[in-house]
């Protein structure tokens, strides 16, 4: 029995030491690590004079491959530098030296080996030598690289993030080839170890704030990171607000741009969402197809957006308001049709709009949660037994539903989904200031909600810009979208460090003088 | 303590918003009650005595940098005087606070919540307002920039859109009465202005003071040309007499408008506007109140004192206009001038003494 429990135990593996005797370093290693069945350590012998060795590594992290040629190396090498099994301690440093199939590593302590082990490594200790050499021999199995499915975007690039910390910065590392985009990577989760990196432009991002973004990272003490929503929540600015300040996305596209304008994107092993700091709401109202499709049209989508967003925050609760407190406000002949569709509706408006509100939240929910093969028959339930059916039955008035599935479809044009999930909860809010004191509760809410963003900040810089505090320089990427050769300088308050982005004043013309001339058959003289 | 700053720019949106509130809610009605048809030229005039308070208010306050009026006449005057002369401007924020929430809720009330008590209007605008204030001045300025185009859309919409009902003939004959309905009718205009007296709080957090003159210059000019432009746009569309007695003749006049058979109603544009103005408006109110009262009693936050303050406004609001007559009975140039003048001028002329007294070179005298 053991009676060490896990901080103890822990503890203990960071103490232990890798000795001079291969068979007590294989004991403390058995202790260790329990005998884990995926955990293999063949042992073999080396060279002429056969020197105790033993290579540990973990099943299923490994490339098959790599082990062979590993090993065959290892054979090789020894036999032709003839290392005589008298000078044990040489064995290490010429290994080390020339297995240069593989990059390898040394490994002072056990703590040392067994991260390196269970990150894919593979460890190879001698009789006689109180180090290790850890081979890169890393290999398993991924998700495909495939386009997000939540993120999804007309005119972008297809590429989504995957799981693993390292194709994920390689996804940038591939869109911004410059040598001052640097890496840097930390591990968090006094159990689960898991990889956290973060890349920025060096020299454009603020030193204070990655200084900041730094600090806070290392504050995160906790046992396990399973996604990097526990990483959000840990570096928030503002944990009770319901609008996200940590903006993330799967789109390395997006994450690109973002680290171009100044931001910091932090990655999380393990998971395909990837964290932008600082985050502002605009940022998040911006698609990626805005700006790769041409000018007019990127304006359009974007407006539209806009409109629909404000319209999923308050039109429900607008729509309280009028029928209880404004009636008089509505359009006679409108109000006249609602008033006709509603005759014999046994509940107040507001009842009505809640009720299919919460039918519609619930059947979103079960939409996500079902397995796929009953989605026909949730979304025939859900859909049209039971709006028709409502509406049939005399239940809720035909009005209530439009307003509602309307709302909910404005909802989804927001890029980001949490945004989406922070529009659910106020609308709830303002449905009851609406239909407490009409127009009056829903503009007393509207001011609040002004008031909660403008105070907001994501480390440092403020939620609402370039809004509030209004910088007009930055609108040219805003309610609108600019023309990409008028987007001459980066965003003020995060490119502050060189605002120029791009020389100015490269607007396309035609030539002077056509190479194409009418006369001779199109051929020029 | 960490030091909130606003820029110019804020500044100016807070003291052009607070300007245009009152000029949509009724201020054509009193300047058009004397000079009938003839109420633009007054709204005009109004800019240059409303430069002279804004000049004798915000040189002060420009000339003690980083000072708010109640630190600098302690300075100035010693300690007992120059507490005691500051109440005077801490009484005017509550007092126009209280106006100004009566006056929205009065017509709220009868416009659109003939049911609500006039109360829970009331304490709703305050709400709004010691929500933002307790969010800090910054917050407060941010709240300013997001607003203002929103507000100046919906000023910009509510002349526009009367204008194919306007008959600008109306306007004529220009100077019928002479020129002393015209001077009068400019005294409440001046009487607004008021609210410049904020700038003896709002001016220590500017980041740089010495243009804080001109941004309230600038204000007041087009709170001057908006007001003119009301006033002459509810004359062509109402007609001098109606514009006259209207009690809200911008709002009566954008009720009379019939964009098309479909949109009848667009005056929600400018109730919502107004809305949006007078929660600056209060707020800058309560800020500068709440200020001021804590560095007079020698708190660190102002913070604790914003309910308690609502709800004096609030009160008081009731308290003070027993009906809406009474309320549009202050304003009229005999019984307010003479208030507002002595509350704005008696503590200026007596700062303004000392300051000139103390200035030529005896500063090491304290």
């Amino acid at each position: 029995m053991d009676y060490r429990d896990i901080s103890q135990r822990e503890e203990d593996f960071k103490k232990a030491p890798l000795v001079a005797d291969l068979e007590r370093n294989l004991r403390t290693i058995m202790e260790i690590t329990g005998n884990s069945y995926d955990l293999s350590i063949k042992k073999c012998q080396i060279g002429p004079e056969k020197v105790p060795a033993a290579v540990i590594f973990i099943d299923g992290m490994i490339e098959k491959f790599a082990i062979e040629n590993l090993l065959q190396a290892l054979k090789l090498e020894t036999f032709k530098t003839g290392i005589d099994g008298i000078n044990k301690k040489e064995i290490f440093a010429t290994l080390l030296n020339s297995l240069l199939t593989e990059i390898s590593r040394e490994a002072d302590d056990i703590q040392t080996l067994y991260e390196g082990v269970s990150q894919g490594e593979t460890a190879l200790l001698f009789d006689g030598t109180a180090k290790a050499i850890l081979c890169e021999t890393r290999g398993w199995s991924l998700r495909t690289i495939v386009e997000p499915e939540n993120e999804s975007a007309i005119r972008a690039p297809r590429e989504g993030f995957v799981e693993s910390v390292r194709v994920n910065t390689s996804l940038i590392r591939r869109r911004i080839r410059s040598p001052n985009l640097w890496i840097e990577n930390l591990y968090v989760g006094s159990l689960t170890r898991t990889e956290v990196a973060f890349a920025y432009i060096k020299g454009l991002a603020g030193e204070e704030f990655l200084e900041e973004l730094r600090s806070r990272l290392k504050r995160i003490d906790i046992d396990g990171i399973l996604e990097s929503g526990v990483v959000e929540e840990f570096i928030r600015d503002a944990p009770f607000s319901l609008f996200p300040t940590v903006f993330r996305t799967e789109r390395p596209d997006r994450v690109a741009s973002a680290i171009l304008e100044g931001r910091v994107a932090i990655f999380t092993n393990g998971t395909p969402f990837v964290l932008v700091v600082p985050a502002d709401l605009l940022m998040m109202l911006q698609a990626p197809d805005d700006y790769f499709e041409i000018f007019p049209i990127g304006l359009f989508l974007r407006i539209l957006r806009f409109i629909s967003f404000l319209l999923s925050f308050f039109l429900p609760g607008i729509y309280v308001a009028l029928l209880n407190f404004h009636p008089e406000l509505v359009p006679i002949t409108l109000l006249l049709r609602i008033q006709a569709a509603r005759e014999g509706v046994p509940f107040p408006v507001v009842a009505e709009v809640l009720l299919m509100e919460a039918t519609f939240e619930i059947l979103r929910e079960a939409g996500v949660r079902l397995p796929r093969a009953v989605g026909a028959a949730i979304t025939i339930v859900g859909a049209l037994i039971l709006g028709d059916a409502a509406i049939r039955a005399g239940i809720v008035s035909p009005g209530v539903v439009i307003i509602v599935a309307f709302t909910a479809i404005a909802s989804f044009t927001s890029p980001v989904f949490s945004l989406a999930l922070t529009a659910r909860l106020i609308r709830f809010g303002m449905i009851f200031l609406g239909a407490l004191i009409g127009l009056l509760g829903i503009q007393f809410g509207l001011l609040v909600l002004i008031v909660h963003l403008v105070s907001m900040r994501s480390f440092g810089y403020p939620y609402m810009a370039p809004f509030g505090p209004l910088i007009w320089q930055d609108m040219k990427d805003a309610v609108i979208r600019g023309f990409w050769w008028k987007q001459t300088y980066r965003p003020r308050l995060l490119g502050f460090r060189e605002p120029l982005r791009q020389r100015p004043g490269q607007m396309p013309r035609p030539p002077r003088k056509s190479n194409y001339s009418d006369k001779n058959g199109g051929k020029d003289e | 303590m960490f030091r909130e700053k606003i820029v110019n720019r804020q500044l100016f949106f807070f003291l052009f918003m607070q300007r245009t509130t009152i000029v949509i809610s009724f201020l054509p009605a009193l300047t058009s009650g004397r000079a009938l048809q003839d109420a633009w030229i007054s709204g005009l005039l109004a800019f240059f005595s409303s430069a002279v308070i804004i000049f004798v208010v915000g040189r002060l306050a420009v000339a003690f940098p980083g000072k708010s009026i109640i630190q600098y006449s302690q300075e100035l005057l010693g300690s007992i005087p120059g507490k005691l002369l500051p109440l005077f401007y801490l009484f005017l924020f509550l007092y126009m606070t209280a106006t100004d929430i009566r006056l929205y809720a009065e017509v709220l009330k009868t416009g659109f919540l003939p049911e609500t008590p006039i109360v829970v209007i009331m304490g709703i605008m305050m709400l709004t307002a010691v929500i933002v204030v307790y969010a800090g001045l910054e917050p407060l300025g941010r709240c300013a920039d997001i607003i203002f185009p929103v507000f100046l859309l919906m000023i910009l919409g509510s002349l526009l859109f009367p204008l194919p009902q306007a008959d600008f003939r109306n306007l004529q004959p220009v100077l019928y009465g002479g020129w002393s309905p015209v001077l009068v009718g400019a005294i409440t205009p001046t009487v607004i202005s008021a609210q410049y007296t904020n700038m003896a709080m709002l001016v220590p957090s500017v980041q740089e003071p010495q243009k804080s003159l001109g941004a309230a210059l600038w204000s007041i000019l087009f709170g001057s040309l908006v007001l003119a432009l009301f006033a002459a746009l509810a004359v062509s569309v109402l007609g001098p007499d109606e514009g006259a007695r209207a009690a809200f003749p911008v709002f009566k006049m954008i009720k009379s408008i019939r964009v098309s058979e479909f949109l009848e109603r667009i005056e929600p544009l400018v109730i919502f506007a107004w809305g949006l103005g007078l929660f600056i408006t209060n707020s800058v109110n309560l800020y500068s109140g709440s200020r001021g009262l804590s560095q007079l009693l020698g708190l660190k936050d102002n913070r604790p004192l914003l309910l308690p303050m609502a709800v004096i406004a609030v009160t008081f609001a009731i308290q003070k206009y027993r009906d809406y007559f009474e309320l549009k009975q202050f304003f009229e140039p005999e019984t307010c001038a003479p208030v507002i003048f002595f509350i704005i001028f008696f503590p200026m002329i007596i700062l303004w003494g000392a300051y000139l007294l103390r200035r030529p070179g005896n500063r090491n005298r304290r």
